[in-house]
């Protein structure tokens, strides 16, 4: 092993040369028109409509699969190449039509004629009814929301009239059917393919499903690698007309400074996943060339949840104390950058019955000391306050609010949990105060209130808060028809938890892509995730 | 006893290890706070359902019998199932293996191929320019954490330049990827005789070798340097000086082939470095290799990935180690393995 000076120079000089020359510069130049690429840091945690929980497998199956009926996108005004859904809007999807019978309480739907599965078999009623049958009966979460939310508790709901004819008999009629039926875990599955893989002990198939696509959409899945890309294919034979973009890549990226640079050089189309730029990183984005920035209000919500079954916090003027001291006014420019909503209500403020003129609640430290002091709670009170590992806003707003705290009495210790120490830690009832966070699928001030505030649900509700009087309107109001009355006591129930101080209302987020100029068509619904039939290249 | 014998000792000696090694991994996994049914669930759960998946987990079982559970599976070659991916952790590992391994070699020669040659150029110029610069450097490595060398090279070469690629895989998009011998992509590349290919993998590898071998060179380099300066004092160096032999056949020939003895001894040291910059790196660059992976089940407390990830390391300790004893007999005739 002989290395002199000279050859160890003639190798570096080789060694750099090597990096440098004889690669054609990177960065968006050879791209197919008709392919996007994006990055977020997701994997496919599995494919069986009724069961994901990662964003990964929920935009995979949302772009794989159809569902019956879809939540209609309209385009914004000032904002071309976007488009957003509405409250109580949808399109006809595998279901052309729908009707409502006995007053609403039987929706019947259309299956549009002609539509075939890969297999080349035709999309029938009887395909819908196995996946609702499915949904109510496998592990997932529509054996959960179908007969909590809309009373469908057993399969004979599920009616097959004729080959195109399907209907769903609930108990009483709900306002909230029609987007329980639009919600992505009712993805339109061939029952002809899954049917061989069930077994026994399985009988939904839900160990083949997890890993398989079988049914209908405009893209299936080509290529699933974790940790590196996701590859989705336009179905050939679509019923709709074809999308604009043939390929969609996936790439998994997990550090959100490479994504900011990946953007910043064009090698990437776009950035998503929730979220998938901080919101400082879409601030200094802000102008960049090249680039634009789609922002609209959104329903995900932010909150301090205080722990009612501790002291102090089972004191309400404790609570409200709190809310006077949020710093809110520094936290949204300061940490949300302006892309964010303060919150003034437990209900989004897109959600219908939103009332945003009942809180009290702005920073004001001399009221909060004042009531801490009515309040007669020993001071300091030390208090631990719990924020997940990773979630840039949430650390950040802790510190903020740790500051404020400290004012007005308390000690303030901000403890950072991993995502498994910190749900067990709030279902345990540890935690005394914590920074949640919530998005409702379905848009309706009952669904979320009744996650979010009734006393039964026991996992979601992380204030633990109970309230009998509040838990009766809920009950009431879930499937209320009277569009006034429905939203009348939302208004109620609001004021109920505004005055009791449930929550340290912090903030909304805002819904933020960033992605190169030439990407249109791009759509928000209800549930936040991207679908890339309507995106396109201009 | 010969050298075949030693060799079978060893790895007998090696079995009590792992079973060692199984035990803490799995009390690890029951230490660490979080209940990862909870996390499977996922936010509209019941207690109910958690019930039922926690019973599907098998943790409501005694510990000793998951724990014989886990073993028994490990036995039959069946690690358990990611929750973040939906498979078969084995399928994962063989997945993320090779990138994680390739990253680890390439950066394993950069630190040799850097390391070693300043360590000797610092040593024979002592308290030149060049000696303070290598200093300078191997300080640098150590202090500066590598995400953050990481992110300046590829601000640098990717962003500003535009010579290295963009943290986006393995390979170009462009590129097809070379039929699968080993999973190291220069290698299959190599041997289907893919120039692209290879180019390409090349160039992917290029700034995540240099910042993991950067981050690991400075112990290699104090070391070839302290082992040469020592010998270049020593007698037989002397005497060859006297004797008026070519200054660069003393140098390059007899004391550096003595040098390099105690670097095998580093190359275990340097090679569990190297196991722990690999999860920084790998994040930095995007590489799907085993890092990023072992973080987010950590982070989800997802028991299969965490323990097999463990016993992995462990495992490739324990050869890492036995291969450098084994060379250490080798290079050194005067060492008698027993």
């Amino acid at each position: 092993m002989n290395i002199d000076r000279r050859s160890f120079f003639k190798l570096s000089a080789g060694a750099a040369a090597l990096g440098t020359v004889g690669f054609r510069p990177v960065g968006g130049a050879a791209q197919d028109k008709r392919t996007i690429v994006v990055a977020w840091d997701t994997d496919i945690d599995t494919l069986d409509p009724a069961q994901f929980k990662a964003i990964g497998g929920y935009v995979t199956i949302a772009n794989c699969y159809d569902t019956p009926i879809a939540w209609k996108v309209q385009p914004i005004k000032d904002k071309p190449g976007f488009s957003l859904s509405r409250p109580a809007e949808w399109d006809g999807a595998i279901a052309e039509s729908w009707a409502a019978e006995r007053d609403g309480a039987t929706i019947v739907l259309k299956v549009r004629k002609g539509v075939k599965f890969p297999s080349g078999r035709p999309v029938t009623a009887q395909a819908i009814k196995y996946c609702f049958d499915r949904g109510l009966q496998s592990p997932g979460y529509m054996r959960l929301l179908f007969p909590s939310l809309i009373g469908v508790k057993s399969p004979d709901q599920f009616e097959v009239r004729d080959e195109h004819t399907f209907a769903m008999r609930m108990e009483r009629p709900n306002p909230m059917a029609m987007d329980i039926i639009a919600l992505s875990n009712n993805a339109m599955i061939d029952p002809d393919e899954v049917k061989p893989h069930a077994t026994q002990a399985d009988p939904w198939a839900a160990e083949w499903l997890k890993r398989n696509i079988a049914g209908i959409g405009p893209y299936r899945l080509v290529k699933n690698e974790p940790g590196a890309e996701i590859v989705l294919e336009a179905t050939n034979g679509y019923w709709r007309p074809e999308p604009y973009f043939q390929k969609v890549v996936l790439k998994f990226v997990p550090n959100e400074a490479d994504r900011v640079l990946l953007l910043k050089r064009k090698a990437i189309d776009m950035v998503v996943g929730r979220p998938g730029l901080s919101p400082k990183n879409v601030k200094s984005l802000e102008g960049e060339q090249g680039l634009k920035i789609f922002n609209v209000p959104d329903t995900t919500c932010h909150y301090l949840a205080m722990n009612g079954k501790r002291a102090p916090f089972n004191d309400v003027k404790v609570r409200q104390a709190i809310n006077y001291a949020i710093p809110i006014q520094a936290i949204m420019p300061n940490v949300l950058f302006g892309y964010g909503t303060q919150m003034k209500s437990p209900l989004p403020h897109l959600t219908p019955g939103y009332s945003g003129n009942l809180s009290p609640y702005k920073y004001d430290i001399e009221k909060a000391r004042q009531l801490m002091k009515e309040a007669g709670v020993k001071t300091p009170i030390p208090v631990k306050l719990a924020v997940r590992v990773g979630y840039v806003t949430h650390e950040q707003a802790s510190v903020w609010l740790q500051r404020e705290l400290e004012k007005i009495g308390f000690k303030v210790e901000i403890v950072k949990e991993t995502d498994a120490t910190f749900r067990q830690v709030a279902i345990k009832g540890d935690h005394e105060l914590s920074i949640e966070s919530w998005q409702s699928w379905v848009n309706d001030p009952w669904y979320h209130l009744n996650f979010l505030m009734h006393s039964r649900s026991k996992f979601t509700n992380a204030s633990f808060y109970e309230n009998p009087v509040l838990d009766k309107i809920i009950d009431e109001s879930l499937a209320e028809t009277n569009p006034e009355r429905r939203l009348g006591s939302a208004r109620v129930a609001q004021k109920i938890v505004i005055d009791d101080a449930v929550w340290g209302f912090l903030w909304y987020d805002s819904w933020t892509r960033v992605m190169k100029t030439d990407i249109t068509g791009i759509e928000k619904r209800w549930d936040t995730f991207e679908r890339y039939y309507a995106a396109k290249r201009t | 006893m010969g050298f075949g014998g030693y060799v079978v000792r060893r790895l007998l000696l090696v079995v009590p290890t792992l079973i060692g090694v199984t035990i803490i991994s799995f009390a690890l996994t029951h230490l660490l706070p979080g209940n990862p049914a909870l996390v499977k669930a996922g936010p509209l759960a019941t207690p109910e359902v958690v019930q039922e998946i926690e019973r599907s987990m098998g943790l409501d079982r005694p510990l000793p019998v998951q724990y014989w559970r886990y073993v028994s599976g490990l036995l039959r070659g069946d690690l358990g199932e990611s929750a973040s991916t939906g498979r078969p952790v084995l399928e994962d590992f063989r997945q993320r293996v090779p990138a994680t391994l390739e990253l680890t070699l390439a950066s394993l020669l950069v630190a040799i191929g850097l390391g070693v040659p300043l360590g000797v150029l610092s040593a024979v110029h002592r308290d030149s320019v060049l000696d303070h610069v290598s200093r300078v450097l191997g300080v640098g490595g150590v202090a500066m954490p590598s995400f953050w060398t990481g992110l300046l090279l590829l601000y640098v070469f990717f962003y500003l330049l535009g010579v290295a690629p963009p943290p986006l895989g393995r390979l170009a998009a462009d590129v097809t990827p070379p039929p699968r011998l080993t999973g190291l992509t220069v290698i299959d590349a190599a041997l289907a005789g893919h120039g692209g290919a290879l180019l390409s993998a090349l160039h992917h590898l290029m700034l995540p070798a240099l910042t993991l071998g950067f981050a690991v060179m400075a112990p290699l380099t104090r070391m070839v340097r302290a082992t040469m300066l020592e010998i270049l004092e020593s007698d037989y160096v002397k005497a060859a000086w006297a004797a008026g032999l070519p200054r660069r056949r003393v140098v390059y020939g007899d004391a550096l082939r003595n040098a390099l003895i105690p670097v095998i001894t580093v190359l275990g040291v340097i090679f569990g470095f190297l196991m722990a910059g690999n999860v920084v790196v790998e994040m930095v660059y995007a590489w799907p290799g085993l890092g990023h992976y072992a973080v987010t089940a950590l982070v989800t407390k997802d028991p299969g990935p965490i323990q097999s990830f463990v016993l992995f390391v462990a495992v490739m300790y324990v050869f890492v180690n036995l291969a450098v004893d084994l060379l250490y007999g080798l290079a050194d005739p005067r060492i008698r393995l027993r």
